[in-house]
């Protein structure tokens, strides 16, 4: 039996032209921007950039596990074959709802619990630099 | 089992799939959002929510899937007939063993006791019980070769091995099996070695957990009664006059405190070293010194010595060769009725604590109660203590009233009276326990300096009654001779007697050694395995590539032979890249500036193996100067390093410098450091 394997792209969402964007880079997203409406994008970024071929490769194993408007990070589930194809299309989206988004993939990891853990690491990095920052302020 | 209809299986399918839905899925933070507005404390609840429901998805998945009952078990605790055999599994997981069971569709039924096994097992326990009766006693199986014995066992002779009545008295005629051995060859590979059965590894692979019990997390116990405990007993003066040059000046002043002295046993003829040895002062019983057959019983003081076994006959010949020419001079063996567990790691003395929680009251009993909460580095170096504990059923543990308040009594080791080994009551050692555990045990806990833990005399048959204690404690490993041998290189300490060439046991030690890898070698066919005439830079391997050969520096240095006599122990380390392993030979610059040209190599550290003639000039094969007994990746160093042995004509005075080391089987040399022991 063959396995199938998979890889789960951990993502986050930036938005370069909000104001405070050179403060902190991660922004919340709206409520419209729902995972549904995430994977919809994708798959027209990937049937735009790679044509009928590269969206019949990915498709039937693209989709989203995980998206946190609050936080704007998100886990996307691709074969892994084709990992870089859904890859390169979330790089190439430059559009959601109006507003100019950068995708960056933080972390490709092979089982979803990886890229969890990855997840919470640079949450706890985030959160005790910021922790830090707020200290020094105080004084 | 009737059959579900259609409605029914909708539903199972449906709550299925809710279930399989709630344990892959993660929660998100669902509040409303203001207009894209920053504010650091909701990025930072934002975030932590995230944390929690990552963890909560990763336990809920983990949760979901089915384990059976072995599966959740330890390493250590998995028994291959686990999933078919209730009685494999620890009695907490048996009944969810057996439910798991009686959910599988398999068809095996157990085992039903039948009348016709019972008959038959019934009959063969009446054989034996006759044959029993029957068969003769065996009284003797011989002594060990010594050179010294008198008559009136004044210096005894050495029994080989220990006669036990029962099921295995038979495999025990040849070599003698350590108190544990029923619970260990389940779990060790064992080997025998110096008339003993010695475990040499546990058959889980356990390199790593053995450096994690001995360095960072709980503790790893060592079955150490294949080290034989005796003692030597006369007059004090005598003794500290005849022994003091064996042992060494500071052993003399130990007869005035409550610890062990561990040193080296020299022979003062030679100048030689003939093993290591850890000697604990006595004052014995009236009663014990009257009944011994020596000319003199004023002022009589005991010597108590555990050494290694390769070295024993050898201890015992030249100690006993200065007892018989003095009749005031007594020597005891006491090989088989005491025995010891070391206990190594940074929980050993909390581990020993939980273990030992029933100690009779007295003065002693209270000091070991006073220092429950400390740390054995906390211990004054080489203390001992010797108390009882309660080891009978009915025991209950220590009241903890005080226990926990108390200060420790660390001034008890300030005291400057003659020690106390007489927990054990000398006049009984002999018949200690012969046959079943003393209720009341008496035992000495001593901490050695070299060593990272404690170590523990008890009489022998009461072994194996604190062994599984300490086995079934949570977070205690054991191990066998590797795993010791593993702990000493982390602590680069050279260990007994494999790196210590300097003495008989060594060399022996190495020659069998040598044996093992020449005949693992030869088992390969030879396109598969090194050969030793061939190496990088077409070079041949110097000297006897399965051993440390000592016969070439013999060759050097036809002054200094035979060589191993001046040999000084050194540690180890690369500069920058390299390896150490086993024999590696160790050689020393050739020049001052042939040093300089290493360490610019050795600082580019892109230097390719094969470049060869970037590499600086190899050394001439007389400048090798010693060789590495036990190298490896140190995992407490996080470097690899080396035990070896150099010329003390090398190293001079010097404690440390430059040398170039070559592993065995390869042409390439590397800068390393060397650093006097």
């Amino acid at each position: 039996m063959v396995r199938f394997k998979s890889r789960y792209l951990l993502f986050e969402i930036l938005y370069p032209e909000h104001k405070q964007f050179h403060e902190i880079p991660a922004v919340p997203s709206g409520n419209q921007l729902t995972s549904s409406l995430l994977s919809k994008q994708i798959r027209a970024a990937v049937h735009e950039n790679f044509g009928d071929h590269g969206l019949g490769s990915v498709q039937s194993n693209l989709s989203i596990k995980y998206f946190s408007p609050r936080t704007s990070t998100g886990i996307l589930r691709v074969a892994r074959q084709h990992y870089r194809i859904a890859w390169a299309a979330l790089t190439l989206i430059h559009e959601l709802l109006g507003q100019k988004v950068v995708i960056r993939v933080v972390r490709t990891a092979g089982t979803i619990k990886r890229a969890e853990m990855a997840a919470i690491e640079r949450n706890a990095s985030d959160i005790r630099l910021l922790s830090i920052h707020d200290e020094v302020e105080e004084i | 089992m009737k059959r579900t209809g259609p409605m029914q299986q909708e539903k199972d399918r449906d709550h299925k799939r809710l279930k399989i839905r709630q344990s892959r899925s993660i929660h998100v933070q669902s509040d409303s959002l203001e207009n894209g507005a920053i504010d650091v404390e909701k990025f930072l609840s934002a975030r932590s929510f995230e944390i929690r429901a990552f963890q909560d998805a990763m336990k809920r998945s983990k949760d979901s899937s089915s384990q059976r009952a072995f599966q959740s078990l330890p390493r250590c605790l998995r028994r291959r007939a686990a999933s078919h055999n209730v009685r494999r599994i620890p009695k907490a997981l048996r009944q969810r063993a057996l439910y798991e069971m009686s959910l599988q569709s398999s068809t095996t039924k157990a085992i039903e006791p039948s009348r016709l096994r019972f008959k038959r097992y019934v009959r063969r326990l009446q054989k034996r019980i006759s044959a029993a009766g029957k068969s003769k006693q065996i009284v003797s199986a011989g002594t060990l070769q010594t050179k010294h014995t008198t008559e009136d066992s004044r210096i005894p002779s050495l029994p080989l091995v220990r006669l036990v009545k029962g099921q295995f008295a038979q495999r025990q005629l040849r070599k003698i099996w350590l108190p544990t051995h029923l619970w260990t060859s389940k779990r060790a590979h064992m080997v025998n070695k110096w008339g003993y059965a010695i475990p040499q590894r546990p058959t889980a692979k356990s390199y790593r957990p053995t450096h994690r019990a001995a360095f960072t997390e709980e503790a790893i116990a060592f079955d150490m009664s294949y080290e034989p405990i005796f003692a030597i007993t006369a007059p004090l003066p005598v003794l500290i006059e005849k022994y003091k040059s064996i042992f060494g000046a500071r052993w003399a002043l130990y007869s005035s405190c409550s610890r062990i002295c561990s040193g080296l046993i020299k022979n003062v003829e030679t100048g030689r070293t003939i093993c290591p040895c850890l000697t604990q002062w006595n004052k014995p019983s009236e009663a014990f010194v009257q009944r011994l057959p020596i000319t003199e019983k004023n002022n009589v003081a005991q010597v108590v010595l555990r050494v290694h076994p390769a070295a024993f006959v050898e201890c015992w010949d030249y100690l006993s060769g200065i007892a018989v020419k003095d009749s005031r001079i007594a020597m005891h063996d006491w090989r088989m009725q005491l025995g010891s567990i070391d206990v190594l790691g940074p929980r050993a003395n909390q581990v020993l604590h939980d273990v030992l929680q029933t100690p009779i009251p007295s003065t002693e009993s209270n000091v070991w109660t006073s220092i429950k909460k400390l740390s054995h580095n906390q211990l004054p170096i080489d203390c001992s203590l010797g108390f009882h504990v309660n080891a009978s059923q009915t025991a209950t543990s220590a009241t903890s009233q005080n226990s926990l308040s108390q200060k420790p009594m660390l001034e008890y080791w300030d005291a400057k009276t003659l020690p106390s080994f007489q927990v054990f009551d000398v006049t009984e050692v002999n018949g200690i326990g012969a046959r079943n555990p003393p209720a009341i045990t008496p035992l000495m806990v001593a901490r050695r300096r070299e060593w990272n833990g404690l170590t523990i005399i008890l009489p022998w048959t009461s072994i194996m009654y604190f062994w599984r204690k300490l086995m079934f404690r949570k977070g205690v490993r054991f191990g066998g001779l590797d795993n010791l041998h593993q702990i000493a290189f982390e602590k680069q300490i050279p260990f007994f007697p494999h790196d210590y060439p300097e003495t008989e046991a060594g060399i022996k030690a190495q020659a069998v050694s040598r044996e093992d890898a020449f005949s693992y070698w030869q088992r390969r066919p030879p396109a598969k395995r090194v050969n030793f005439l061939k190496l990088e830079n077409g070079m041949k391997e110097l000297g006897d590539p399965f051993a440390c050969d000592w016969s070439v520096l013999d060759k050097n240095y036809p002054t200094l032979t035979p060589v191993r006599f001046h040999l000084v122990h050194v540690i180890i380390t690369c500069s920058t890249r390299g390896s150490i392993h086993d024999l590696a030979r160790v050689y020393k610059l050739p020049t001052k500036e042939s040093l300089e040209e290493w360490k610019k190599h050795s600082l580019h550290y892109r230097n390719k193996l094969h470049e060869v003639e970037k590499f600086p000039a190899s050394p001439e094969e007389s400048n090798l100067v010693g060789y590495i007994s036990t190298g490896n990746f140190n995992l407490r160093q996080g470097k690899p390093s080396g035990i070896g042995c150099v010329i003390d004509q090398f190293s001079g005075s010097s404690k440390r410098g430059y040398c170039l080391i070559r592993n065995c089987g390869t042409g390439v040399f590397r800068l390393a450091q060397w650093k006097r022991f």
